[in-house]
C-alpha cells in the first residue's frame, strides 16, 4: 500500500495535537492518591466550601494581625467622635463611645474564633477518650459512663451555662467551661457508636489476633476508620460554639464589658437599634456570615468524607 | 408497650434526681452564695429565714435531705431578690406565658417544617427549591435573637405591622413565635425533606401501589407516617429547647415569663429562685423527652419490639 | 395481541463504582391464560424486571429504553418519589388488572400499619368498620392462623409465613388478569403452598408470571420457562421439552 492511498482515507485533520494541559489530564486521573489527599480532592469541587474555607482564613488571618497593627484599641474612647457614619479614618464608623467599630469586630472575631476553636478541640479530646473507653471496654463500665451522659444530654445545655458562669464569672474561661460541660456528651455518643460496630469488624480482630497491644488497637485502628463523622461533628461544633458565647454575651452573662464580643456589640447596639441601626450590622453580619461559612464548611466535609455521598 | 413505659419513667425520675443533686452542690459551691454559708449581703432577717428554711447549721447531707424533702412537699421558699415573695407564685405567674410562647413557637416550627420539607421532596419547582434552600441557610446561620431584633425591626418599627411588646393578642404571639421557631424549621424540614424521599422509594409503597392504592393515599398513609418518625424524635427535645431558648426572646419582647425571670435571677443571685427554675426546667425536658420516646414507641413498632 | 410485551427494556443502576447494567435490551411476550416461568441465577435482574413490568424502578435505578405494554397500555418505569406522577399509565390497571406479589415480605408491608389496615386499602369505597370487617374475613379465607390477632398485629409480628399469605392473596383478591409472582412460595410449608397454587388455579384464564428457583415447581405449573442471565432473555422453551435435570443445569451458567 503506497502512502497516496493512507491519505486517501485519514483526511489531514483526523488527528490534532492535544492542547498542554489536556496532556495531564490522564496522568492526574491515574495517580493514586491517600485518604487525605482524596477527600481534599472531593472538597475542592465544592465551590461554596471552598469560598467558606477561604471566608475563614482571612477572618483568622485579620483577627490575628489586624489588632497588632492598627492605630486604634478596642477600648479607647474618642468622645469627641461617637456615632461616626463609616468614613476612611473609621471603615465601620464608631459607637456611642466613639469607639472604631472595624477594630472591635476585629477583637470580636478573636474571641469567637479562639472560642469556637478551643471549645471543638476541647470536645473532640473528651468526647474521644469517654466514647472510645465506653465503646472499647463495654459491660458495667460502660452502662454507668452512658448512664452519666444521658443525664447530662437530658438537662438542657443553657442550664448548665448559667450556673456555670454564676460560679466562675463572666469571663472567656468559664464561657468556654460552660461550652465543654455538656457539648460533648453528643459526639462521645456517636465515638461509642463508631467504636461498637467497628470492633466487630474482622480487621479489628485480626490486628489483636497479630498481638496489637489494646491501646493501639483502640487508638489506631478503630477511631481511624471512623474519623469521617467525628471530623464533622466536631467541625460544626466550632459554629454552635460561636452561637453559645454570642448568645451569653448578648444577654449580659457572656464576655463583659469593655471587651469587645461580637455578642456584646449586638447588645450595645440594641439600644441603639433606631437611631444608629447600622452599629447593629456589622456584629450581626460578622456572626451571621461565620456561622454560615462554618456550616458550609461542614456539610463539604461531610460530602467529602462519606463514600456513599461523594458525587461521581 | 407499658413495661416501655414503666422504663422511661422510672430513667427519668433518676435524672431528674440527679439534677437536683447536681444543682444543690453546685449552689453551695458558689462563693457568696447564702448556701455556702457565707451570708454576708443580706439582711439580718433573710439570713434568719434562710438559714432556718435550709437548715444551714446543720451538716450538708442533713441540709440535702431538707432540701429534697421541702421540694417534695412543695415547698419552694420565697424570693430573696424580691423579698417575700414565694417562689411557687412567681413560677405559677411566669410559666402560663413562657408554655403559651414556647408551644406557639413549637407548633409554628413543626407545621411550617414538615409542610415546607413535603413540598420541596415532591415538587421539582425552581423557587420552592429556592426557598427550601434559603430557609436551611438562614436557619442555620442566624442564631434567634439576631432573627427576633431584625424581626422588630422590620416588622414592629419600621412597616408597624405588629406590636413589639408584651403579650396580649393573638397578634403579639406572631415575632416570638417567629423567631424561635426560624431555626427549628430549617431542621425540620432538611429532616422531613431527606426522610421522605428515602421512605417514597420503600418497597411498602411498591406494593402499596400495586394493590391500587392511589399514588396520593400511599404517600399520605405510608411514606409521610414512616418519614415522620425521625421528625418526631427531634421534636421532643426542640420543645425543651423552645421553653428553655426562650431566655431572650423573653426579654426582647418584654414577656413575663419564667425565662427573663431566670435571666433576673441570675443577674440578682437570687438563689432560691435559680434553685427551682433549673430544676423546673429540668423536669420539663425530661418530661418531653419521655414523651417523644412514648410517641414515638407508638408510631414506630421497632422500638417497641426492640 | 399478546396481553403483556416488554419491548428491548434496558435498565442501569448508578453505583459508587460505576453504573451497572441490570437489563440488556430484554423482550419477551405472554398470552393470555399462560403460565410463565422465570429462572435464573440470583442477581440476573429477575426481580428488577418484576418491577420494572409494574412500572417501578429502585433508587438510583434508570430506565435507557424499552416499554412495557399490558393490553395495549403502553408505560415506561420510573422511579418512585422522582417523576412517578407524571405519565403513570399503569396507574388504573394496577392492582385491578395486574397484580404483584413481592420477593421481600419483611421490607413489602409498611411497618407503622397493622396488617388489617393495610388489607382494608383494598375496600376503597367501605367505611371504616365495613373495612375492618372485611379485613378479617379476607384472613380467614386466607387460613392464616388466629385471623383477628393478625389483623391488630404489625408485620413485624408475624412470620414471613403468614405475611406471604396475605400478600398473594392480596393479589388475588380483584381477579386480576395478570399477576407477577417473585418466589411467593419461599417462605411456606408444603401445605401452605399447595393451598395457594390452588387459590391461584381457581382464576381460569389469568396469565402468571413465576419467578422461582425451583424447577419442579416451574415443570408441574408452567406451559413455559424464560431462562435469563446477566440481565438478558438467553432462552425460551416449552415445559414439556425440558426435564428438570436441564433446567438445573441452566440455572447453574
Amino acid at each position: 500500500m503506497s502512502e497516496a492511498e493512507v491519505k486517501m482515507v485519514l483526511p489531514e485533520n483526523a488527528f490534532e495535537k492535544l492542547p498542554e494541559d489536556e496532556k495531564n489530564n490522564e496522568f492526574i486521573a491515574m495517580k493514586s492518591r491517600s485518604y487525605f489527599q482524596d477527600v481534599w480532592f472531593q472538597y475542592k469541587k465544592n465551590k461554596l466550601a471552598m469560598v467558606s474555607l477561604v471566608f475563614i482564613i482571612i477572618m483568622v488571618l485579620m483577627a490575628i494581625f489586624v489588632p497588632m497593627f492598627s492605630r486604634y484599641s478596642y477600648e479607647a474612647q474618642d468622645l469627641a467622635n461617637p456615632n461616626a457614619m463609616p468614613s476612611m479614618a473609621h471603615w465601620f464608623g464608631t459607637d456611642k463611645f466613639g469607639r472604631d467599630i472595624f477594630i472591635r469586630i476585629m477583637y470580636g472575631a478573636r474571641i469567637s474564633l479562639s472560642v469556637g476553636f478551643a471549645a471543638a478541640a476541647i470536645n473532640l479530646v473528651i468526647g474521644i477518650v469517654w466514647g472510645g473507653m465506653c465503646g472499647y471496654i463495654g459491660g458495667r463500665f460502660d452502662m454507668i459512663l452512658m448512664r452519666i451522659v444521658d443525664i447530662i444530654y437530658s438537662v438542657p445545655t443553657l442550664l448548665y451555662v448559667i450556673l456555670i458562669m454564676l460560679i466562675f464569672g463572666s469571663n472567656m474561661f468559664s464561657v468556654l467551661l460552660a461550652i465543654c460541660i455538656s457539648s460533648w456528651v453528643g459526639l462521645a455518643r456517636q465515638v461509642r457508636a463508631q467504636v461498637m460496630s467497628q470492633k466487630e469488624q474482622e480487621y479489628a480482630l485480626a490486628a489483636k489476633v497479630l498481638g496489637a497491644s489494646d491501646m493501639r488497637i483502640l487508638f489506631r485502628h478503630l477511631v481511624k476508620n471512623s474519623i469521617g463523622p467525628i471530623i464533622v461533628n466536631t467541625t460544626l461544633m466550632v459554629p454552635s460554639a460561636i452561637f453559645t458565647e454570642a448568645f451569653l454575651s448578648f444577654v449580659g452573662i457572656g464576655i463583659s464589658i469593655p471587651m469587645a464580643s461580637w455578642g456584646t456589640m449586638a447588645n450595645e447596639a440594641k439600644n441603639m437599634l433606631f437611631s444608629a441601626p447600622l452599629q447593629m450590622v456589622w456584629p450581626v453580619s460578622a456572626i451571621c456570615l461565620t456561622m454560615l461559612a462554618l456550616n458550609f464548611i461542614g456539610d463539604g466535609l461531610n460530602q467529602a468524607l462519606d463514600p456513599k455521598k461523594r458525587s461521581r | 408497650m407499658l413495661k416501655y413505659i414503666g422504663k422511661r419513667l422510672l430513667m427519668g425520675v433518676a435524672t431528674l434526681f440527679a439534677l437536683m443533686t447536681i444543682t444543690f452542690f453546685l449552689m453551695h459551691m458558689i462563693p457568696g452564695s447564702p448556701f455556702a454559708g457565707e451570708t454576708q449581703g443580706l439582711s439580718a432577717a433573710a439570713k434568719q429565714q434562710i438559714i432556718e428554711a435550709y437548715q444551714l447549721d446543720k451538716p450538708i447531707i442533713v441540709q440535702y435531705m431538707t432540701y429534697l424533702k421541702n421540694f417534695f412537699s412543695g415547698q419552694l421558699g420565697t424570693s430573696t431578690a424580691r423579698k417575700g415573695v414565694p417562689i411557687t407564685m412567681i413560677i405559677a405567674n411566669g410559666l402560663p406565658y413562657t408554655a403559651k410562647v414556647g408551644l406557639s413557637a413549637f407548633i409554628t416550627a413543626m407545621v411550617l417544617g414538615i409542610l415546607l420539607g413535603a413540598v420541596s421532596a415532591f415538587s421539582k419547582k425552581a423557587w420552592i427549591q429556592g426557598l427550601s434552600a434559603f430557609v436551611a441557610t438562614i436557619g442555620v446561620s442566624v442564631p434567634s435573637f439576631l432573627f427576633a431584633l431584625f424581626l422588630m425591626y422590620l416588622l414592629g418599627v419600621n412597616l408597624k405591622l405588629l406590636p413589639i411588646m408584651g403579650l396580649t393578642s393573638w397578634k403579639h404571639y406572631i415575632m416570638p413565635s417567629l423567631a424561635l421557631a426560624l431555626s427549628p424549621v430549617a431542621m425540620i424540614s432538611r429532616l422531613t425533606r431527606s426522610s421522605l424521599s428515602e421512605e417514597l422509594r420503600q418497597d411498602y409503597m411498591i406494593l402499596a401501589l400495586s394493590k391500587g392504592t392511589p399514588y396520593r393515599k400511599a404517600v399520605y398513609k405510608h411514606a409521610l407516617k414512616n418519614a415522620i418518625i425521625p421528625v418526631v424524635t427531634y421534636a421532643g427535645p426542640l420543645l425543651a429547647t423552645l421553653l428553655t431558648g426562650s431566655f431572650v426572646v423573653e426579654s426582647l419582647f418584654t414577656i413575663p415569663g419564667i425565662g427573663s425571670e431566670f435571666v433576673a435571677s441570675v443577674s440578682g443571685r437570687d438563689y432560691p429562685l435559680i434553685m427551682a427554675l433549673t430544676v423546673l426546667y429540668g423536669s420539663l425536658v425530661i418530661l418531653a423527652n419521655i414523651l417523644t420516646d412514648i410517641i414515638s414507641a407508638m408510631i414506630d413498632p421497632r422500638i417497641r419490639l426492640k | 395481541m399478546a396481553l403483556l410485551s416488554v419491548d428491548q427494556l434496558s435498565i442501569h443502576a448508578e453505583k459508587e463504582e460505576g453504573d451497572i447494567r441490570l437489563l440488556k435490551s430484554v423482550s419477551l411476550e405472554m398470552e393470555k391464560g399462560e403460565w410463565t416461568a422465570l429462572m435464573g441465577p440470583s442477581g440476573c435482574g429477575k426481580t428488577t424486571l418484576a418491577n420494572a413490568i409494574m412500572g417501578f424502578l429502585k433508587a438510583d435505578t434508570f430506565c435507557d429504553y424499552g416499554t412495557v405494554t399490558f393490553d395495549g397500555i403502553v408505560n415506561v418505569p420510573k422511579q418512585l418519589g422522582l417523576d412517578f406522577l407524571e405519565n403513570d399509565s399503569f396507574a388504573d390497571v394496577r392492582g385491578k388488572r395486574m397484580a404483584y406479589v413481592m420477593q421481600n415480605v419483611r421490607e413489602a408491608f409498611d411497618p407503622t400499619e397493622k396488617i388489617g389496615a393495610q388489607i382494608a386499602e383494598l375496600y376503597e369505597e367501605d367505611g371504616f368498620f365495613e373495612k375492618r370487617k372485611k379485613a378479617i374475613a379476607f384472613l380467614e379465607k386466607a387460613q392464616v392462623k388466629d385471623p383477628k390477632k393478625i389483623s391488630r398485629s404489625s408485620p413485624l409480628e408475624v412470620s414471613p409465613g403468614e405475611l406471604q399469605k396475605v400478600m398473594i392473596m392480596t393479589a388475588l383478591e380483584k381477579d386480576p388478569e395478570l399477576v407477577i409472582l417473585d418466589e411467593p412460595f419461599s417462605a411456606l410449608d408444603p401445605l401452605s403452598k399447595e393451598q395457594m397454587i390452588a387459590e391461584l388455579q381457581k382464576h381460569e384464564g389469568m396469565s402468571v408470571l413465576l419467578i422461582t428457583h425451583e424447577p419442579q415447581t416451574a415443570k408441574r405449573l408452567c406451559q413455559s420457562i424464560l431462562f435469563m442471565d446477566e440481565g438478558t432473555v438467553s432462552e425460551k422453551r416449552k415445559t414439556a421439552d425440558l426435564s428438570v435435570e436441564d433446567m438445573i443445569s441452566r440455572m447453574e451458567i
